[in-house]
C-alpha cells in the first residue's frame, strides 16, 4: 500500500486544524470619558423617571421602530426587539443644565457595538431635572442625540420620543437572566454564571438571574456550569479535571473564566445580588444533589436577613429578593426533602422552591414555581393550574423571538428564562399580559 | 480603540469576533502537495507486490487497455466512487456505508456532553456519457439529512473534476428527555470536486456549499422560525481518500473541515447565533 496519501491526509488534517483565529472586539467608550465624569449623575429616584416606553423617531435602523426604557441603579437601558440589542447609558446633569445619557450599545450575537450621546429634551425638563426634581411633568419629552458604530464620535441622528407607561413588571413578569446576561457564544465580554454576567444582567433587562450550583470538594457551592473544567469555559496551564474533584483555593489558583473573571461562590454572588442590584430574585439551579443542603443554608440566611431589614422601623432599606432553590430532578428533590428536615430542625427560615418538571408536584410540595422546559411546548393547562394555586410559571430557555411572542401570548407566563433579556422585555411590553398575582401577592401599583 | 467599559458597567475583557475558517485553503495547500507528490506515484503502482507502470485514464490522448487493468481506473470507469469524481458506466451502481462524525464546536454542545457518529449512506448511479446520479443520507434520529442529485465528471489525464448539485431535506425530531420538537428545512447543496488518481487509491476533494431553507421548528404544537436563521447556513471542504481493494469494493477515510450555523450542527440547542462556527469532520466507511 502507498502511504503518501495518507500523509496528505494528516498533513490536511493539520492544517485544518490550525486553521482558526481568534480575533478580538472591544465594548466601546468615549475616548475623552465623555459628558457623564463632567456632570452631576442623577438620583435613583430621577432616573426612575426615564422609565416607558418610546416610539424611535430617528434611528430606527439601530433600534427598530420603539424601545423600552428601564432603570437600574446608575443606568439607563433602552431594550429593542432589533437583534435583542441594548443600550446601557448613564445619566448627568451638566454645567449648563443639559442632562446627557450616554454610554454604549451592542447586539449581542453580532460584533457590532457602538456610542450613543443623548440629551433630555425639552430643555425645561432638563433644568428640572438639574434642580432637583423627581417628578415628570405632564406631557411628552425626548431623548434626543446622536449614536454611532465602534469607537467613533456618535454622529448618526437617534430620537426618542416619550409614548407611554410599562406595564408592570417589577413582581409581576420576571425576565429571568440564563445564567447571566448572555449566551457562551455571544460578544458581551462576561461569562456566564460570574458576578460579572449577572451585573450586567440587569442593565440588560433582567430582573431575576438563573444560576448553575456546583459544589467544590471542601462543600463550598459555586456557580459553574458543566461537571468538568471544559475548554469553553475556563483557561488556565493546570486548570482540567473534574470541579467536585477541586477545592476552591485549587480552582480560582489554577482557572480563569473566559474573560478573566473568577469562579464565584453562591454566597458572594447572593450578597453581591441583594446588596448592589434591584434584581428580585435568582433561581438556584441544584446541578447535583450533594450541594442542596450548603446552598439552602444560605438562601435562608438570606431570607432572615431581609425579614430583619423589611420589619424594622427604616423602610428606605426595604428590600425584596427571593432566592429560590430550582429542582431539576428526582434526586435533587429527594435532598431538598433532607434540606428541610434540617432546616427545620435548625429554626432556620425555609427558602423557596422550584420544580422543574412536575406541575403537580409544584402544588403538593408547596413549591413557589414551575419551571417547565419550553422544548415540550407551551402547556397552557397546566399553565393555569399552577397560577390558580398561587404559584408562578417560569419557562426556560427561549431565545428565539417567534416562540417567545408565541408563549406571552397563549400561557401568560409569570417569567421565561432567556438569554435575550433586552427582546423579551420588550415584548412583554408590546405583547405581554400582565399574570395573575401570586400568593400572597399585593398588586403595586 | 480602546477596551475600557462603558460607564456604567463593570471593566469587562474584550469580547472574541467570530472564528474565521480558511478550511478551505488548508485543503487547497494539501493538494498542492498531492500534486507535488505526483509525479513519482503517478510513474508506479503496485499489483500484488510488482510494481507496474501506472497507466494515464482511459479517456486521456494515451488511453489504453493496461488502463483498464489498474484498480482505480476499473472503478473510475465501472461502478465509480461514492466522493471522488467518476464517469460510471450506464446503470453502475455504488453503495458506500460508514460513519460520519463531527467534532462539533465545544461553545455551540454547551450543556450537551456527548458525540455520537452519524450513520451515513453514499450511493451513486451511473448515466453513462460523465453523468451520475448520486444520493446522501446521513442519520443519528435527531438529525437526518437526505439529498439527491446529479452530477457530471469531466477528465484531464490523471485529474478528474465534478460538478453536482444535490437537493433535499433536513429533518429532526425528539418527542422525549424534555423534548417534543421537530426541526424541517429544505436542503440544497452545490458541488465540486477535484480527484486525483494516486496509485491504487482516488484522492478527492470535495468542496460544498450548505443552503438551507426555509427552517421550520416546533415544540409541542407550536410552530416558529429561527432568528438568524440564513439561507447560507455554511460551507464543508472535505478530503477522500477511497481505497480500491481486490474486489470491486472500497474503503474511504475521509477529513475536512465543516464551516456552519450553530443550528446546522445541533437545531436541537435552538441556538439564535449568527456566527459560522468551524469544526472538523471526519468519515470512514465500506463502498460496495
Amino acid at each position: 500500500m502507498n502511504f503518501k496519501p495518507l500523509v496528505v491526509l494528516c498533513v490536511a488534517a493539520l492544517f485544518t486544524a490550525d486553521c482558526e483565529q481568534n480575533a478580538e472586539v472591544s465594548i466601546p467608550m468615549f475616548t475623552d470619558g465623555g459628558l457623564l465624569r463632567s456632570g452631576k449623575a442623577l438620583t435613583r429616584s430621577q432616573l426612575m423617571l426615564f422609565e416607558g416606553m418610546f416610539e424611535v423617531h430617528s434611528g430606527s435602523e439601530l433600534l427598530g421602530n420603539s424601545v423600552a426604557v428601564r432603570t437600574s441603579p446608575g443606568t439607563v437601558s433602552l431594550l429593542t426587539d432589533k437583534n435583542a440589542g441594548f443600550s446601557v447609558l448613564g445619566a448627568a446633569c451638566l454645567p449648563d443644565r443639559r442632562v446627557v445619557v450616554e454610554g454604549y450599545w451592542q447586539y449581542p450575537t453580532l460584533v457590532e457595538a457602538g456610542l450613543i450621546r443623548l440629551f433630555v429634551e425639552p430643555p425645561e425638563l432638563a433644568h428640572s431635572l438639574c434642580d432637583g426634581a423627581e417628578t415628570r411633568p405632564n406631557g411628552t419629552f425626548s431623548l434626543s442625540g446622536n449614536y454611532g458604530h465602534d469607537s467613533v464620535f456618535p454622529q448618526k441622528p437617534l430620537v426618542l420620543d416619550w409614548d407611554r407607561e410599562l406595564k408592570p413588571w417589577r413582581g409581576r413578569f420576571f425576565t429571568v437572566a440564563h445564567h447571566g446576561a448572555c449566551e457562551i457564544t455571544d460578544y458581551c465580554g462576561v461569562t456566564p454564571n460570574t458576578i460579572e454576567t449577572i451585573r450586567l444582567a440587569e442593565r440588560v433587562g433582567s430582573n431575576a438571574t438563573e444560576l448553575d450550583v456546583r459544589m467544590t470538594k471542601d462543600g463550598i457551592p459555586i456557580f459553574f456550569h458543566d461537571p468538568t473544567l471544559s475548554g469553553a469555559l475556563v483557561h488556565g496551564l493546570f486548570c482540567n479535571g473534574a470541579v467536585p474533584d477541586l477545592t476552591l483555593a485549587e480552582l480560582r489558583g489554577a482557572c480563569q473564566l473566559t474573560y478573566g473573571e473568577a469562579i464565584p461562590t453562591v454566597e458572594e454572588a447572593l450578597d453581591m445580588m441583594v446588596n448592589e442590584t434591584e434584581l428580585e430574585g435568582t433561581y438556584l439551579d441544584m446541578k447535583v444533589a450533594d450541594g442542596v443542603l450548603a446552598t439552602a443554608r444560605l438562601a435562608s440566611k438570606v431570607v432572615t436577613r431581609l425579614k430583619e431589614r423589611n420589619s424594622n422601623a427604616d423602610p428606605s432599606d426595604d428590600r425584596t429578593f427571593s432566592p429560590i432553590i430550582g429542582i431539576p430532578t428526582q434526586e435533587v428533590l429527594d435532598a431538598w426533602h433532607e434540606a428541610k428536615t434540617v432546616l427545620k430542625s435548625e429554626g432556620l427560615e425555609l427558602p423557596p422552591c422550584l420544580i422543574e418538571w412536575d406541575s403537580d408536584l409544584v402544588i403538593s410540595e408547596g413549591c413557589v414555581g414551575w419551571g417547565p422546559t419550553w422544548t415540550e411546548g407551551p402547556q397552557v393547562d397546566n399553565v393555569h393550574k399552577v397560577q390558580d394555586a398561587g404559584a408562578g410559571v417560569i419557562y426556560w430557555t427561549i431565545n428565539q423571538s417567534e416562540f417567545m411572542d408565541a408563549f406571552l401570548v397563549q400561557a401568560h407566563p409569570n417569567g421565561i428564562i432567556t438569554a435575550r433579556a433586552a427582546l423579551l422585555f420588550h415584548h412583554y411590553q408590546t405583547l405581554g399580559t400582565v399574570p395573575p398575582l401570586r400568593k400572597g401577592q399585593e398588586a403595586t401599583p | 480603540m480602546t477596551t475600557r467599559a462603558a460607564p456604567s458597567a463593570a471593566p469587562r475583557r474584550p469580547a472574541r469576533l467570530p472564528s474565521k475558517p480558511r478550511g478551505w485553503l488548508c485543503l487547497a495547500l494539501a493538494v498542492l502537495v498531492a500534486s507535488f507528490a505526483s509525479p513519482a506515484v503517478a510513474e508506479e503502482t503496485t499489483a500484488g507486490g510488482v510494481a507496474v507502470a501506472a497507466p494515464p485514464l482511459p479517456d486521456s490522448p494515451a488511453s489504453g487497455s493496461l488502463a483498464k487493468k489498474t484498480p482505480v481506473m476499473r472503478q473510475f470507469n465501472g461502478r465509480g466512487f461514492a466522493f471522488a469524481p467518476s464517469r460510471p458506466e450506464l446503470n453502475a451502481f455504488r453503495l458506500g456505508i460508514g460513519v460520519q462524525y463531527d467534532a462539533i464546536d465545544p461553545q455551540v454542545m454547551y450543556g450537551f456532553y456527548v458525540r455520537v457518529p452519524q450513520l451515513a449512506l453514499e450511493a451513486r448511479y451511473g448515466l453513462g456519457n460523465g453523468w451520475s446520479l448520486k444520493g446522501h443520507l446521513n442519520t443519528i434520529l435527531v438529525i437526518n439529512e437526505l439529498t439527491l442529485g446529479v452530477g457530471y465528471t469531466w477528465q484531464f489525464g490523471r485529474w478528474a473534476l465534478e460538478a453536482s448539485g444535490s437537493a433535499g431535506v433536513y429533518y429532526g425530531r425528539l418527542g422525549q428527555l424534555g423534548f417534543d420538537a421537530q426541526f424541517i428545512a429544505g436542503e440544497y447543496r452545490p458541488e465540486l470536486a477535484l480527484g486525483f488518481a494516486f496509485g491504487d487509491l482516488m484522492l478527492s476533494v470535495r468542496g460544498s456549499l450548505i443552503l438551507l431553507g426555509p427552517q421550520r421548528a416546533s415544540v409541542g404544537e407550536l410552530w416558529g422560525g429561527f432568528d438568524n436563521a440564513d439561507a447560507f447556513a455554511g460551507h464543508s471542504e472535505m478530503l477522500y481518500i477511497e481505497n480500491t481493494t481486490a474486489s470491486n469494493a472500497l474503503w474511504y477515510l475521509g477529513i475536512g473541515s465543516m464551516s456552519t450555523l450553530a443550528y446546522y450542527q445541533l437545531w436541537l440547542l435552538f441556538p439564535d447565533s449568527p456566527a459560522f462556527y468551524t469544526y472538523p469532520r471526519l468519515v470512514a466507511g465500506y463502498e460496495f
